[in-house]
């Protein structure tokens, strides 16, 4: 914009013209509450003034976002959709060049996609909202078999992975659980050198990891949780008291302070919740009766999250069980039967190729970090 | 008609009791008499009321920032709530008050809805900006920025560079999409 018209703005303001442009924040605010989501990103790009505000209340706007079902295209397509069940809304996003990947699972808000070679892949990083990417080559070992294209499923039971940030120079890792290849591999952008943590030859398996507090965990087939510790990698595990007697189909779930292990398999198979808090100051798991105002999301591809549901009139105490390829979100109470079964597509809208999990807008932009230390450890 | 102690002219007050007026300026200096319990739905007229104990009935209260036409609008929504409220003390006729709103909305432009919007947020009535940014929200709902700049007027002031990166964020767009 030249000098000449940036003068007549300010002249504008000593004569009190009120301007559109120079609305108070408060007024800005107020509408924005008023808007979906796209309609956000697109107020930010009106004029500087509501840029600058956008930046700075982004993550305010996207925390009040409810959880999007997320349909991912399980390949050939370069189109995603998200869906909002509180409001109906759907918004798209276009994902240049995938054609020829699949999908390993979502994390942080990122995609984590393989492009897979004869003996080695490459791993993607791609953020649907923000377009932001990155990709780390020549894993060895790929992940994805031609049998998978007819059934993702098989790879999302025996793969999870986690994308997160780390350092102030904004790094970045991946890493890769595979049940198949018996260990967990990761990469950083600091060096783009793949490591390795092996467990074969040990009487468990790994079934889960997650991020928490900064730390790498990991839960055993024999229900140990450990701390992976990446310098020379390294499963550490941890003494807990009061491991119940559940079966191995478990996964973890984190939010910012908790971090906690839901039997899958009495869900699934009888509607069942049970849901376990590690307690990192007594040691001890404790089985959790009340949620209070926040809801368990549990989403296949790793995105199950426990969410505070007051900011977008979610029902709290409550799980949503959104199952890979389903059309339907179930909302069980945790001490009850079964509330009710939510439609998560809209008529006409995604074919059943497609796979469904869970998409949190506020960790689209606010990615985790994980602890430089954990990284340098021996 | 009775007499009132206010200064009142022109409204008819069909009510046996007096009804206390309120006086206030708009910016290009027409004096609306407003009743008072409508008056107070106006925060800023009510913190004035309240914390100015030298002023009288006949006080008339300037309001700068706010148009004769955008008065006009605000006193029809503000004297139809306080109906139902009067009428119904308990719980709004939430049927009848959105027939009314929707009616209301769909005469007004584009133009005096924006208008609207900054006399209400000068005027602090929480209610009525509420419910008039809702209606600006929808009204820009799926729209691109080209049509939001035209519709709140406006001028973009990114510099070409700032464009550019805009448009490369614009290529990943997240987008609403319409059902249909």
């Amino acid at each position: 914009m030249n000098p000449g018209c940036r003068k007549k703005r300010k002249i504008n303001i000593c004569n009190d013209r009120r301007e559109w442009c120079d609305l108070p924040e408060d007024l800005l605010v107020i509408i924005s509450n008023h808007l979906n989501l796209a309609d956000v990103l697109t107020f930010g790009r009106v004029c500087r003034n509501w840029r600058l505000f956008f930046s700075a209340s982004k993550q305010k706007v996207l925390t009040s976002q409810p959880p999007l079902v997320f349909h991912i295209p399980s390949r050939a397509s370069k189109s995603c959709y998200f869906y909002d069940m509180s409001s109906g809304i759907r918004y798209v996003t276009k994902l240049a060049d995938f054609s020829d990947k699949s999908i390993l699972g979502v994390s942080n808000g990122y995609l984590i996609l393989e492009r897979v070679f004869l003996y080695n892949s490459d791993i993607w990083a791609v953020n649907p909202v923000t377009g932001h990417q990155l990709k780390f080559p020549g894993m060895p070992q790929p992940n994805t078999t031609k049998y998978d294209r007819d059934n993702p499923y098989f790879k999302c039971r025996r793969v999870r992975a986690i994308f997160a940030s780390f350092g102030c120079r904004q790094d970045f890792l991946v890493m890769i659980l595979s049940k198949l290849h018996k260990n967990v591999r990761f990469c950083t952008s600091r060096d783009y050198k793949w490591k390795v943590y092996s467990f074969t030859g040990k009487t468990w398996d790994i079934l889960d990891i997650a991020l928490y507090k900064g730390m790498i965990f990991a839960i055993t087939s024999e229900l140990q949780i450990g701390l992976l510790k990446l310098g020379h990698p390294d499963l550490k595990l941890l003494n807990l008291e009061c491991t119940p007697n559940i079966c191995i189909n478990v996964r973890f779930v984190a939010s910012d302070d908790k971090l906690l292990v839901i039997n899958f398999s009495s869900l699934r198979v009888n509607g069942v919740v049970q849901v376990y808090w590690i307690n990192f100051e007594g040691w001890e798991w404790v089985k959790v009766n009340n949620l209070d105002d926040e809801a368990l999301f549990l989403g296949d591809m790793m995105t199950s999250r426990l969410i505070k549901t007051s900011n977008w009139g979610g029902c709290r105490n409550c799980v949503y069980d959104l199952q890979f390829m389903s059309n339907t979100c179930y909302v069980y109470s945790l001490n009850g039967p079964m509330r009710r079964s939510v439609p998560t597509t809209i008529k006409g809208g995604v074919s059943p190729r497609k796979i469904n999990c869970w998409y949190f807008l506020h960790q689209a932009y606010n990615i985790n970090n994980v602890k430089e230390v954990i990284l340098a450890e021996t | 008609m009775s007499s009132s102690i206010a200064s009142s002219s022109s409204s008819s007050s069909s009510s046996s009791k007096k009804e206390k007026k309120i006086s206030l300026k708009t910016s290009d200096g027409e004096v609306f008499e407003v009743e008072e319990p409508v008056a107070m739905q106006l925060e800023i007229v009510r913190s004035f009321f309240a914390d100015n104990e030298d002023v009288t009935e006949q006080t008339v209260m300037p309001l700068p920032n706010v148009s004769t036409a955008a008065m006009h609008g605000i006193l029809e929504y503000c004297r139809a709530h306080e109906e139902f409220r009067r009428r119904m003390p308990e719980a709004a006729p939430e049927e009848e008050v959105r027939a009314f709103e929707a009616g209301y909305v769909d005469r007004k432009s584009n133009e005096e809805l924006k208008e609207m919007i900054l006399a209400a947020n000068y005027l602090n009535i929480s209610k009525l900006l509420d419910f008039l940014t809702g209606v600006a929200a929808k009204r820009i709902e799926n729209k691109s920025v080209e049509y939001v700049r035209a519709f709140f007027g406006v001028e973009n002031d990114f510099t070409p560079e700032e464009e550019a990166n805009l448009r490369r964020e614009y290529e990943w767009a997240f987008e609403g999409v319409d059902e249909d």
